[in-house]
């Protein structure tokens, strides 16, 4: 049977349609970047607490990660709100219909979030205190990402495939079969997404030790190195893990990698390159002290890459919805004056939370040191 | 419709409501508590008093972890729920307003920073510099509600939006600025209850009675302050909705305002507590003045949500996410099934047709034993009964919006309705109890369509042989499905009405006296003739 596809909606959108497709990339690669810090965060912070009782190194990074995690986890939840936003203006029917298939799932979403996040506080007040229950709470918050990251990519899944909508749908409401992990990809994708997160945080934490090399010198070698570590061994299973999901996509899309699509497989083949150079430097270099702008190397290219990876990710969806997606029934309507006063906003936002962060992080640190003489 | 519809046996607008009480019980404090606790810290520092520095120490932590995760995480809720509900109204609000909801979410992000800069870093800057973050917090916080309250209050008073499709009259609609007033004094009253909660906590017993105090100053003013800002917004708010909310037109508005009432007199109350007598205050009362704080708020809340149906966007999409001007076309079309995109039974004799048609058109609102439910009510009537009333949808309380669907869908939608419907076969003892069954569903006893009138004057038999006729009397009326008992106990309960002191609603008796002298302009004509002309009207109408 031929998909259902609810009709777009018939107000205008108001502004062109490309400006929407650079802002959901752009302000996905902030949540991204974030999102991925949370949860494989949330996954080293657990092995660092309790290899932190006899190791040293992993006691101080189990402490910084926790100080951290809340603020990372606030920034994310913003830095997700709008793509959430902009996704839902332009692929809305698909999005909408996608939600409601999952229906209480995709609602509990916030829940699980809410637990996470207080959970973390909590962890972040008391991971050093002798508290039993320490130990159970420092579980909840990588669990329950988890979770809420296989929902996600649960639903985006969904949204892919409209000839699947009818059958989740209708057998959800009337037999109360479960729509999660209705294809064995999502399994692969989750996995792919998760080992990317822990990679992230290899280099989080790679940074983190950067940052400190003034602090404590002997941690910050230590830390530089472990983090490279995590990114070395993540990225290497992920090779596997991605082939793997590349080789479970139908065959049409498939093939877009391999020349169909000339834009997506140079962005493909760009990535593997950046992959293998990544790979080669911190394997090689691993265990030696960095100068600012090797630091700056790896973290711009990674930032590439993870780009990269966001726009083959939207290609791919534009590919799935293809004969789904039809531009020309929707209506576009600018409003000039409104889109004008969004990048005031932006910018002025953009300056004044530099200012904050400035003062409050910067300017702390100098106190610090006066403190210190 | 044109999507899927969440079937959830608690119902969709119960989250809804559950979900959005608790995010403005929490939001509305984000923004009171950050102008709380800067002009205190500025009063601080201008005393140097240090402990009420320690106290905004405490108050700030507690501030950012209940507002930064409960309130943000809840916001993002309401976004997820109502999606979830309404599919059609989501997409509109954002198609709309999609720079408003994008600049929105500059000023959440900018707040988050902030607040998180605001509460760690008392001890690490200068006085200047931090005071400087709070005003930040403080401006984007206030802004951030000027800009959502132009989105919550376009739906349900859209305002010329409908004719000129030009967002800044939909922005800047009727009911824009009561609507901040109002918002803001809620602010300003919960940043001083939720003041309560860590000032209970205080050692000292000085400091602790003096912050009572002063907390408790802040939130008597803003509620008192909320009373004139809810007279403006109700000024304001749609025709008839007042007679939903007062007389009984729309019950849960109506229980939602009682509650206002009743636990807002106490509110006030329990808040002198702090006030004069600071030292007696036993932490125990700072939860029962949250909870009657949430009752009030939460009740306006739950108000505003109830009063605009059937719409979700006032006078251009209904609550079952069907537009107003695709009603029409729908009903031309051949009904719901052969237009809705998501229907398993397309054969309209058969009873999971109805099943398809009370999910598309009725669950939006309706569940069968959740929130709205429609099996214990139609358990005890007839079939037939049921399809009078979906006929007379319009008349009925609760403001229903029409519905789309053929004669041939209509009768299979009350064949599902009464087969799902709770059976509970007794028999009515009371006239009171088949009052409640055969005539509830529009009618009240001397409020919203009020009965007392009608029959005012008459005997018990007159009454009696007019109830099995009363659909040849009005056209609105649908057939007496009662047997002969049934019309026995209902007469005399009614001619009972009158035997008891005429009810006096105030406000009745001042909508009849407007509607009398409208009526009559210039003739100088006798009283009971011009009651009897407003009758005749009202049944005309």
């Amino acid at each position: 049977m031929n998909a259902i596809i609810p009709a777009p909606d018939q107000l205008a959108i108001p502004g062109p349609f490309w400006l929407f497709q650079v802002l959901l990339v752009f302000t996905f690669l902030l949540h991204v970047l974030t999102m991925n810090a949370l949860l494989g965060g949330s996954i080293i912070a657990v092995v660092s607490y309790f290899r932190g009782k006899v190791d040293k190194n992993h006691q101080k990074l189990a402490k910084t990660i926790y100080s951290y995690l809340p603020t990372v986890i606030a920034t994310a939840v913003s830095f997700g709100v709008a793509p959430l936003l902009f996704v839902q203006l332009i692929y809305g029917q698909f999005f909408y219909t996608s939600s409601i298939i999952l229906g209480g799932i995709w609602l509990s979403v916030v829940l699980f979030i809410i637990f996470a996040y207080y959970s973390s506080y909590f962890m972040k007040f008391n991971h050093e205190k002798k508290i039993n229950i320490a130990k159970y709470v420092s579980f909840s918050a990588p669990i329950l990402f988890l979770i809420v990251a296989s929902i996600f990519a649960n639903n985006l899944s969904i949204l892919e495939k409209p000839l699947k909508w009818y059958d989740l749908y209708f057998k959800s409401i009337e037999s109360g079969e479960n729509p999660m992990f209705h294809d064995t990809i999502i399994y692969l994708r989750l996995t792919h997404v998760l080992l990317g997160a822990i990679a992230l945080t290899g280099i989080w934490i790679f940074l983190i030790g950067y940052f400190n090399r003034n602090k404590d010198e002997n941690w910050s070698v230590w830390a530089k190195s472990y983090g490279l570590k995590i990114f070395l061994f993540s990225t290497l299973l992920n090779i596997v893990a991605g082939t793997l999901y590349l080789m479970a996509q139908p065959r049409e899309i498939m093939l877009l990698f391999m020349g169909k699509n000339i834009t997506l497989s140079i962005l493909f083949i760009l990535s593997l390159i950046i992959t293998g150079f990544l790979l080669y430097i911190t394997y090689r270099r691993k265990n030696e002290k960095f100068q600012k702008k090797e630091m700056i190397i790896i973290t711009s290219v990674f930032s590439l890459l993870l780009l990269f990876m966001l726009i083959i990710r939207h290609q791919v969806r534009a590919a799935y919805l293809k004969d789904y997606f039809k531009l020309e029934a929707l209506k576009f309507e600018s409003q000039d004056g409104m889109m004008a006063l969004f990048f005031i906003f932006f910018l002025i936002g953009t300056a004044v939370v530099a200012y904050i962060i400035k003062t409050a992080v910067f300017y702390k640190q100098k106190t610090e040191n006066k403190k210190k003489n | 419709m044109n999507y899927p519809v969440w079937v959830t046996e608690v119902g969709g607008n119960f989250y809804i409501a559950l979900i959005s009480i608790f995010h403005v019980y929490i939001a509305h404090f984000a923004i009171g508590g950050g102008i709380f606790l800067v002009l205190t810290e500025h009063y601080a520092y201008r005393k140097n008093d240090t402990r009420l520095l320690d106290y905004l120490k405490l108050h700030s932590k507690f501030f950012a972890l209940v507002t930064l995760v409960a309130g943000a995480l809840s916001g993002v809720g309401i976004w997820f729920v109502v999606s979830l509900v309404s599919p059609t109204g989501i997409s509109a609000l954002i198609r709309v307003y999609v720079w408003a909801w994008a600049i929105e979410w500059v000023l959440f992000f900018v707040e988050i920073i902030a607040s998180i800069a605001y509460y760690s870093s008392w001890n690490t800057i200068s006085r200047k510099r931090h005071l400087t973050i709070g005003w930040i917090y403080v401006v984007t916080g206030i802004l951030s509600l000027a800009v959502i309250n132009g989105i919550i209050t376009f739906m349900l008073t859209p305002g010329e939006w409908i004719e000129t499709k030009n967002i800044t009259d939909g922005f800047f609609n009727p009911t824009y600025k009561p609507s901040l007033f109002l918002r803001f004094f809620i602010c300003i009253s919960l940043a001083g209850i939720y003041a309560l909660f860590t000032t209970v906590t205080l050692k000292d017993k000085e400091t602790r009675a003096k912050l009572l105090r002063y907390a408790s100053i802040w939130a008597i003013v803003g509620a008192l302050m909320t009373i004139p800002g809810f007279r403006w917004y109700f000024s304001l708010l749609p025709e008839g909705s007042e007679e939903m909310l007062l007389l009984g037109g729309m019950p849960i508005a109506q229980n939602a305002y009682d509650i206002l009432t009743f636990a807002g007199v106490l509110l006030i109350i329990f808040l002198l507590v702090p006030l004069f007598i600071p030292r007696k205050f036993h932490w125990s009362l700072t939860i029962l003045i949250a909870a009657f704080a949430l009752s009030v708020f939460g009740a306006a809340e739950w108000i505003r949500e109830t009063i605009r149906r059937p719409y979700v966007i006032y006078d251009y999409l209904y609550g079952n996410n069907l537009r107003i001007d695709e009603y029409e076309n729908v009903q031309r079309k051949g009904g719901i099934l052969k237009n809705a995109l998501w229907v398993k039974e397309k054969d309209v004799l058969n009873i999971n047709a109805g099943k398809d048609i009370f999910r598309i058109a009725c669950r939006s609102c309706h569940t069968l034993n959740g929130y709205n439910a429609l099996a214990p009510p139609f358990g005890k009537i007839e079939e037939e009964y049921i399809y009078a009333i979906i006929g007379k949808l319009k008349h009925l309380r609760g403001k229903m919006p029409p519905l789309a669907a053929t004669e041939e869908e209509k009768l299979i939608l009350a064949k599902y309705l009464y087969e799902s419907g709770k059976k509970i076969s007794q028999t009515e003892k009371t006239g009171h109890e088949v009052f409640e069954k055969r005539c509830t569903f529009c009618h009240t006893k001397d409020k919203y369509n009020g009965l007392y009138d009608s029959f005012e004057g008459e005997e018990l038999e007159s009454i009696r042989d007019s109830i099995p006729i009363l659909d040849e009397m009005a056209e609105e009326m649908v057939p007496w499905f009662g047997n002969d008992d049934e019309a026995d106990l209902l007469a005399k309960y009614i001619h009972s009405w009158y035997l008891e002191k005429k009810p006096s609603s105030k406000k009745m008796d001042k909508e009849k006296k407007i509607e009398e002298d409208e009526n009559n302009d210039d003739d100088t004509t006798e009283e009971e003739e011009s009651e009897e002309t407003d009758d005749s009207e009202d049944e005309e109408e």
